[in-house]
């Protein structure tokens, strides 16, 4: 009872120590309660909500399938249920003259009884009239659209009033991007809108065919095992793309989220905590020495070795209670906050903003495991210390020889202060290799973490920058002539270069592993699309036969350059449905799988005439050109570099600011590390200090020697902190790479990610510096030298 | 009357407590072996004021650290209650402490983290038989002091807080090392007065070590230490009051 006051007074008395491993406990649990909690919820409220809005496990897009095909298909062995859909980008007039702004029409069937699959929910009135349409609440929201509202849609070359009947959310498009491409929705581009099918199909002039298919399964069926089935009985009606839930982009980033944040709602915590629990071993550790007799006093009483221990084990758990308490506080108001966050990315009803309870008691678990731990193997040298022995002071290392004889011209650099100061840092080495490991652990974590908050940013904008050298890309309709393609885009207003190119959906296979990609056909003298290679920074030329790949297409397959890989393409004829091509190169890029070939090359193993379907524009002026293609015929997209990179932007801001916050938590503990490393080092050379004071030094002198000692030692922590940042960005990497699917972060921190890590432990050494001079200054000679030690 | 008659008539008289018996003590650094014990025999009664007398580095704070079961011998035997304490685990040896002995330093150790008070209570929450805190205060003449710091006390002040809290487990045996070593004259002797209350009021054994030859005035019986071996064994029949004490 009474050790456990002691306790208190001792972490009062040390309180900016502790206080600063508790915040780093506290930061762990922080992330533990506000990801981890907004993770169940999000998870909780996706799986809800698929369930209930009846989301399909598989989506085809085929060219067009007629009505009387529908039963067929229900009758494949395993399929539960088919819903036939059509679909249409339109684009929108006069919302905004700047953007493009589409939307997805979707077919709604009215006379479907019960709950269809990817039952849109709606707020709103029925479908009545011909033209109306429930649009995603999210792009009315944005637009500050309400019901009854009219908006002018282009289908088929025609303008057509749109009108708005209420506001609707899909289970397919809770991640709502037009195009995997896209990366992040932007709600203001694109959104959906349900549309009564005999209005959609009279519109597109489509009657009875379909291009859009889900399919839901029956108990017992997956994906893989349907799929052969499936693919055979889609092929006829022109198979586009056919793909599982889990490869729905909407529900992949939904899950990917989730898989994220879960994970790192365990890995930061673990971290932090992890550190706390170090700082508290070495703290306890140097408590330990300091209160020898204290010890041995109390082992001459009686007290037990167990109580002892017990008492020191009270520090870390104190430290890691009040961590907890702070982080699970904190966590809770934060996870309402983090929801909102979700909401802009991802359009999801009734999100929990509980704390689950079991959440709490793995906070209470971690904090206290690691506090415990820290303190227990700080302090348990205390129970080899023999009672007698510990009264005494410990016995000094015999002195091995003087480093001033050593290196003898040393004493030509350094003056008589520099040369006392580096006899302190070797006499007294553990408390030395302490500071120093507080300098090294600070600088390699901010090292590491500075560069990730341009990186993101970096390599998405690199694409644009080094890779796309085009302004517009647009997209055909129906393949067209490459020479008349380009002819055309030339024409066009401010047209200075134009490439047309293929884009293919192709799945490539080597022995027994298989990866779909896009594969792009480009000219061999392409000037408008780089492979630019990010690890060599260099740019591959496109090669006249065979087909390179990215790394993580390569990776995947398990492909090497020479390798032979299979090939095959909705336009594989029947008796070729593979087709072999030798790896002619394998590029490193950040993301995206890809494979790349020559046009023509493409077009020749295809059987296709000298064809393209997508035309690269490189113009002068964007606007005009844009206006100019609005309402040709024949483009289904218009991709434009400027308002993409400009939505990538504006995405990267949150993303730039939670890699800033951690950055500041970063400097944080690597503030809390150095100043409380240093702070217990001065605490314990105190009567060294006071000795010197009385025997004359004045207080600049004195704190002379303490700076020429943080010095050194903080240039050596930094030193040792190059590699130890290497070894964390590698772990963060590994750690990234496990969870995102063909995503990978540049190696190597920037020469500015080392001088701001320099930068931030200098202010910290700085600090603790001026605290220390005004420690010395105050310092009370009497009483540090009354104490015996 | 000689010596040997008057230690056979004691013996006979008193029950003995702690039986020391052929206590060797080595202590090996490298190459040097230093002998602190070269074989000491003694035994302690109960209730006697035993003062242990030798010159610095006779080997008194040795055979105490022993006695008190904070050290082990290199050979030897030390009895107490029929029990070979130099042979038990670490674990008895600790109840023993627990139990039966209080531990007065020469250089006070108090934990500084605590008050005077609560410098007591941490003994005295080891104990059933415990004293009380309050009373304790008061016999060493620091009722006022008990919420006071060890640093902003005097010396004299912190040996008197260290004596109540050997003194305040109520212990069989109370072993001090030096406990006027820092003081000056008058404090000295209040600390021996409080000593020696708790010897003859409570009727326990009290050891104290000193190169004080004056304390030895006081004492029951005088040990006298040389070289790490049993110089000579002084009976005192008329031992004198604290405040005759002289040095
Ligand atoms: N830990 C140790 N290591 C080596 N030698 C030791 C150790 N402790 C004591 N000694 C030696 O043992 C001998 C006896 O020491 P002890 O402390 O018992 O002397 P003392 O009689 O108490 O002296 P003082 O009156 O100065 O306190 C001394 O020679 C001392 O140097
Ligand atoms: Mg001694």
């Amino acid at each position: 009872m009474i050790l456990f006051k002691k306790a208190l007074r001792t972490v009062w008395r040390g309180k900016a120590a502790y206080i600063s491993c508790m915040l780093l406990i506290a930061a762990g649990i922080y992330m533990l309660v506000a990801l981890g909690a907004s993770a169940r919820a999000l998870s909780a409220s996706a799986a809800r909500y698929y369930k209930a809005s009846r989301l399909a496990d598989a989506f085809a897009s085929v060219s067009a399938l007629p009505a009387g095909a529908l039963s067929s298909l229900t009758q494949i062995d395993g399929v539960d249920e088919v819903q036939a859909r059509l679909t249409y980008d339109a684009r929108i007039v006069a919302l905004n003259a700047e953007k493009l702004i589409w939307l997805r029409l979707i077919s709604y069937d009215k006379s479907y009884p019960g709950i269809p699959l990817n039952a849109p929910s709606v707020t709103g009135f029925e479908l009545t009239g011909e033209y109306d349409v429930w649009i995603g609440q999210s792009f009315l929201d944005t637009h500050q659209l309400k019901t009854g509202d009219e908006l002018t849609a282009i289908v088929e070359g025609r303008q057509i009033p749109l009108h708005i009947a209420g506001g609707a959310n899909s289970p397919e498009y809770v991640y709502a991007v037009r195009d995997p491409s896209d990366m992040f929705p932007d709600q203001e581009a694109f959104g959906i809108a349900y549309v009564d099918i005999h209005a959609l199909s009279l519109l597109l002039n489509r009657q009875n065919t379909f291009n859009d298919i889900s399919f839901s399964f029956e108990n017992g069926y997956t994906f893989d095992g349907l799929k052969q089935n499936l693919n055979t009985a889609l092929a006829p009606y022109g198979l586009i793309s056919l793909i599982a839930r889990k490869d729905l982009f909407s529900y992949n980033m939904v899950n990917s989220e989730i898989k994220n944040d879960m994970a790192m709602s365990y890995s930061v915590p673990i971290l932090f905590a992890g550190m706390a629990s170090i700082v508290l071993y070495l703290m306890l550790k140097r408590i330990i020495e300091q209160e020898r007799p204290q010890i041995g006093t109390l082992k001459t009483f009686g007290y037990t070795n167990f109580e002892i221990l017990a008492h020191y084990i009270w520090y870390g758990l104190i430290t890691g209670l009040l961590g907890a308490i702070v982080g699970i506080l904190l966590g809770g108001v934060s996870v309402k906050p983090m929801l909102d966050l979700y909401t802009r990315y991802f359009t999801l009803p009734d999100m929990s903003t509980d704390i689950p309870p079991d959440l709490i008691f793995i906070a209470l678990l971690v904090a206290l495991g690691f506090g415990t731990l820290g303190a227990y193997a700080g302090a348990r040298p205390a129970l080899r210390l023999n009672p007698a022995e510990a009264m005494r002071p410990p016995t000094p290392p015999p002195v091995k020889g003087d480093i001033m004889k050593q290196l003898p011209f040393l004493q030509w650099i350094l003056t008589s202060r520099g040369s006392m100061a580096l006899r302190n840092i070797l006499r007294a080495k553990a408390r030395s290799a302490f500071i120093m490991a507080g300098v090294m652990f600070s600088f390699g974590m901010l090292a590491a973490m500075c560069p990730m908050t341009t990186m993101m940013g970096d390599i998405i904008l690199s694409k644009y920058s080094k890779v796309e050298a085009y302004d517009v890309k647009l997209t055909l309709k129906s393949p067209q002539a490459s020479a008349g393609a380009r002819q055309e885009a030339m024409k066009l207003p401010g047209a200075a270069m134009a490439e047309p190119l293929r884009e293919i959906p192709a799945e490539i296979r080597m022995s027994n592993r298989k990866k779909s990609v896009i594969l792009m056909g480009l000219r061999q003298d392409t000037m408008l699309y780089r492979l630019y290679d990010d690890e060599k920074h260099s740019v591959s030329r496109v090669p006249e036969a065979g087909i390179i790949l990215n790394q993580f297409t390569a990776d995947d397959l398990g492909a090497r350059r020479g390798d032979a890989v299979l090939i095959s393409t909705p336009y594989n004829s029947e008796e070729d449905e593979e087709i072999s091509v030798t790896v002619k190169d394998i590029i490193h890029q950040n993301m995206t799988a890809a494979a790349y070939m020559d046009v023509n090359a493409v077009n020749a193993m295809l059987h296709l005439p000298d064809t393209a379907d997508s035309v690269m524009i490189k113009t002068a002026d964007l606007a005009g050109l844009k206006t100019a293609v609005n309402d040709a015929k024949n483009i289904r997209t218009i991709e434009d570099t400027y308002s993409a990179i400009a939505n990538i932007k504006q995405a990267m801001g949150s993303y730039t600011s939670i890699t800033w916050i951690i950055v500041a938590l970063g400097s944080a503990i690597a503030f809390a590390i150095i100043y409380n490393s240093s702070a217990i080092s001065l605490s314990e050379k105190k009567r060294e200090y006071a000795t010197l004071r009385v025997l004359g030094m004045q207080v600049g002198e004195v704190c002379e020697i303490l700076n020429f000692e943080y010095w050194i030692l903080f240039a050596a922590g930094c030193l040792l902190g190059i590699p130890f940042a290497a070894f964390l960005q590698n772990s963060i990497n590994q750690m990234m790479a496990g969870y995102l699917d063909n995503f990978s972060m540049p190696t190597g921190i920037p020469l500015w990610g080392l001088g701001a890590a320099a930068g931030g432990c200098m202010a910290a050494v700085l600090l603790s510096n001026f605290s220390a001079k005004g420690k010395i200054r105050t310092l009370d000679m009497v009483e540090v030298l009354k104490e015996r030690e | 009357m000689s010596e040997n008659q008057n230690k056979n008539q004691q013996e006979n008289q008193k029950d003995v407590v702690l039986s020391i018996q052929g206590v060797t003590k080595e202590y090996k650094m490298g190459e040097v072996t230093v002998q602190a014990l070269r074989g000491v025999d003694f035994s302690i009664y109960q209730g006697e004021f035993l003062v242990i007398l030798g010159p610095s580095g006779s080997g008194k704070s040795t055979i105490l650290n022993i006695i008190g079961g904070i050290d082990q011998p290199s050979e030897g035997h030390i009895i107490y209650k029929n029990k070979d304490i130099s042979k038990i685990r670490e674990k008895e040896l600790t109840r023993y402490r627990r139990a039966s002995v209080g531990f007065v330093f020469q250089f006070y150790n108090l934990i500084p983290n605590l008050t005077a008070k609560e410098n007591i209570l941490l003994a005295s929450e080891l104990s059933p038989s415990a004293l009380s805190v309050s009373e304790l205060l008061e016999t060493i003449g620091l009722a006022d002091r008990g919420d006071h710091f060890p640093s902003q006390m005097s010396g004299g002040q912190q040996q008197r807080v260290a004596i109540a809290r050997a003194v305040a487990k109520n212990p069989e045996i109370l072993l001090c090392d030096e406990p006027t070593g820092a003081l000056d004259f008058s404090t000295g002797i209040q600390v021996l007065k409080i000593l020696k209350d708790f010897n003859t009021e409570r009727n326990k054994t009290v050891v104290i070590i000193t190169h004080n030859a004056g304390i030895g005035g006081m004492a029951d019986r005088v040990l006298y230490i040389k070289d790490g071996l049993i110089d000579r064994v002084v009976v005192n029949e008329t031992p004198v009051s604290p405040e005759e004490v002289r040095w």
